[in-house]
């Protein structure tokens, strides 16, 4: 049981880190805390619902409308709301963040209803059974997934000149901006970037869970946390945080009560700013 | 000032920081091929006039020309790939990056990738430290290394004109004097400089022209040789 627990917690972690990457990448770019980055997520399981449910197209195209919206979207926010306030004070920055969140919810209240909607397993719903540890195909797709999407954007980062900027950036704006970088465009990207992640992590996360538009802040919590234990700015960090929390989070479930488990989230995080601030990876970009 | 060939053309520059004003009257020519000299105590505005030359600070008030262009309110990134680069105070190289990567994204504007191999040539030719230290992580170079590298990084973007600001600060004078060599060099190859630095008589030594800034204004200009010979000049802004 303890296997099976673990593993299934696993892929809902492999989503909290992915939408912890487009958290850091975001901190690390714009120096922007966004928590609307929850909501992106829960906006893209409605596309993909809205696409493939309702309209009745194939799944695949849905899923493809939903990160490409959600990383639009993304792009609006900076240009709209963010840039605008680059020089304002970031308690400003924050309140819009929060403000976007409630607006981004309630909005998706106000567009799909109050009624969770299940939606279908894309990748079929013949389980596989390895050594007595079932895993659904939508979880293990999950893991193939992230495990893809990870490698790819660190060769991104490594390899291309968006990636190079984007380290620039992160590392020092005013310098960057001598290189020859267009910093206003590097900062726009990482928004687009960073949505889309959470797009992919909703539409993955649809079949797992029931969409409603409630989910983006339970989201939010969880991924912000995750970004606060990888070392907040660490994009491994950012990853390995989610899968501890998607584990602990099934675990304590389990074995305690889950009543408990976002007791036991927050006493993990309360544990780890008391003695190891920095988070468990720092500063490893 | 006469020069035949102005390549920048900074006039009553007035800058504020917020409602603090930094500037109230900077004027600086540089012509093609000058190594300028800008000189001034702390807190004059060399560094703000620098950074408001490559667009990081929107002027008040003023003209910049550039190639007979105005510049004022023109994008950083935009006036780097015309050909301006800025060494800026304190290096600022990029520490979590290695030597090449700081180098590569000194070329980054640039997309000829002959042209980026022929500046690293260039650059390691003329810093052969850095081509040993190449995989080093810059925050591990000293003082002196990294000079170098922001010298080798603004050099990577091949400009014409090449800012530099206070180049031998904290540098062991070992260091100071392979910089000061490194800059003459630069300039013979056709560069154009404009230098600021607080080692006044070190900068007139190589100059050929220098200006003196004062409380946010250019109070004095002329030859460096002219001015090195005016023993008011250097007791009262110099400080030699
Ligand atoms: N970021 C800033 N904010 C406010 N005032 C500044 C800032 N930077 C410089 N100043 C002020 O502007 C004036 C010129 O500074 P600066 O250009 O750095 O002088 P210098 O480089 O000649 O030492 C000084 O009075 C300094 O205190
Ligand atoms: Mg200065």
């Amino acid at each position: 049981m303890f296997f099976q627990l673990a593993l299934s917690g696993l892929s809902m972690g492999a989503l909290y880190g992915l939408i912890a990457l487009g958290f850091v990448m975001i901190w690390n770019t714009a120096a922007v805390v966004n928590f609307a980055q929850g909501e992106l997520a829960m906006l893209a399981m409605f596309f993909a619902y809205s696409v493939h449910v309702t309209l009745g197209l194939n799944i695949w195209l849905a899923i493809a409308l939903a990160i490409a919206a959600t990383a639009l979207l993304g792009y609006l926010i900076e240009r709209g709301l963010v840039r605008p306030l680059v020089r304002a004070d970031p308690l400003t920055v924050i309140m819009m963040t929060i403000g976007l969140q409630i607006f981004l919810s309630n909005g998706a209240k106000f567009i799909w209803g109050t009624q969770p909607q299940a939606f279908p397993s894309y990748f079929g719903t013949q389980s596989f059974d390895v050594m007595g540890v079932v895993i659904s195909p939508q979880s293990l797709a999950v893991l193939l997934v992230v495990s893809v999407l990870a490698v790819l954007l660190h060769w991104i980062s490594q390899h291309t000149r968006l990636g190079k900027s984007l380290r620039a950036v992160a590392q020092d704006r005013e310098t960057s901006a001598l290189m020859g970088i267009d910093i206003n465009r590097v900062v726009t990207s990482g928004f687009a970037i960073s949505a889309a992640l959470a797009g992919v992590a909703g539409v993955l996360m649809a079949p797992l869970v029931f969409v409603a538009a409630d989910v983006g802040l339970p989201l939010l919590v969880k991924s912000f946390i995750a970004a606060v234990i990888g070392g907040f700015g660490s994009y491994p960090g950012a990853l390995i945080g989610g899968l501890l929390i998607g584990v602990l989070d099934n675990l304590v479930g389990f074995y305690i009560s889950s009543d408990y488990r976002d007791v036991v989230l927050f006493a993990i995080l309360i544990v780890i700013l008391l003695f190891r601030p920095q988070g468990l990876f720092p500063k490893h970009r | 000032m006469a020069l035949a060939n102005v390549l920048l053309d900074v006039e009553h520059l007035v800058v504020n920081y917020g409602a603090l004003p930094a500037l109230h009257d900077v004027n600086v020519k540089v012509g093609q091929g000058q190594l300028v000299a800008l000189l001034g105590t702390n807190g004059a505005g060399k560094t703000t006039t620098l950074k408001t030359i490559v667009g990081l600070i929107k002027p008040r008030a003023g003209t910049i020309r550039y190639r007979g262009d105005a510049i004022e309110g023109a994008a950083t990134y935009d006036l780097v790939r015309r050909g301006i680069a800025l060494v800026p105070e304190g290096r600022r190289v990029f520490a979590h990056s290695t030597v090449e990567e700081n180098l590569e994204l000194g070329a980054i504007s640039r997309t000829s990738t002959v042209e980026i191999a022929e500046s690293f040539e260039r650059i390691y030719t003329l810093f052969p430290r850095l081509k040993d230290r190449r995989k080093q992580l810059a925050g591990s170079l000293s003082g002196g290394e990294q000079q170098m590298l922001a010298i080798g990084r603004a050099i990577a973007s091949r400009p014409s004109l090449l800012l530099l600001d206070e180049p031998s600060m904290g540098l062991a004078p070992i260091f100071v004097d392979q910089i000061f060599e490194l800059i003459l060099e630069l300039n013979a190859q056709g560069t154009t400089i404009l230098m600021v630095e607080q080692n006044a008589s070190l900068a007139l030594e190589i100059a050929d022209h220098a200006y003196v800034l004062d409380g946010g204004r250019t109070v004095l200009e002329g030859s460096a040789q002219a001015m090195m010979n005016n023993e008011a000049v250097t007791a009262a802004y110099l400080g030699a």
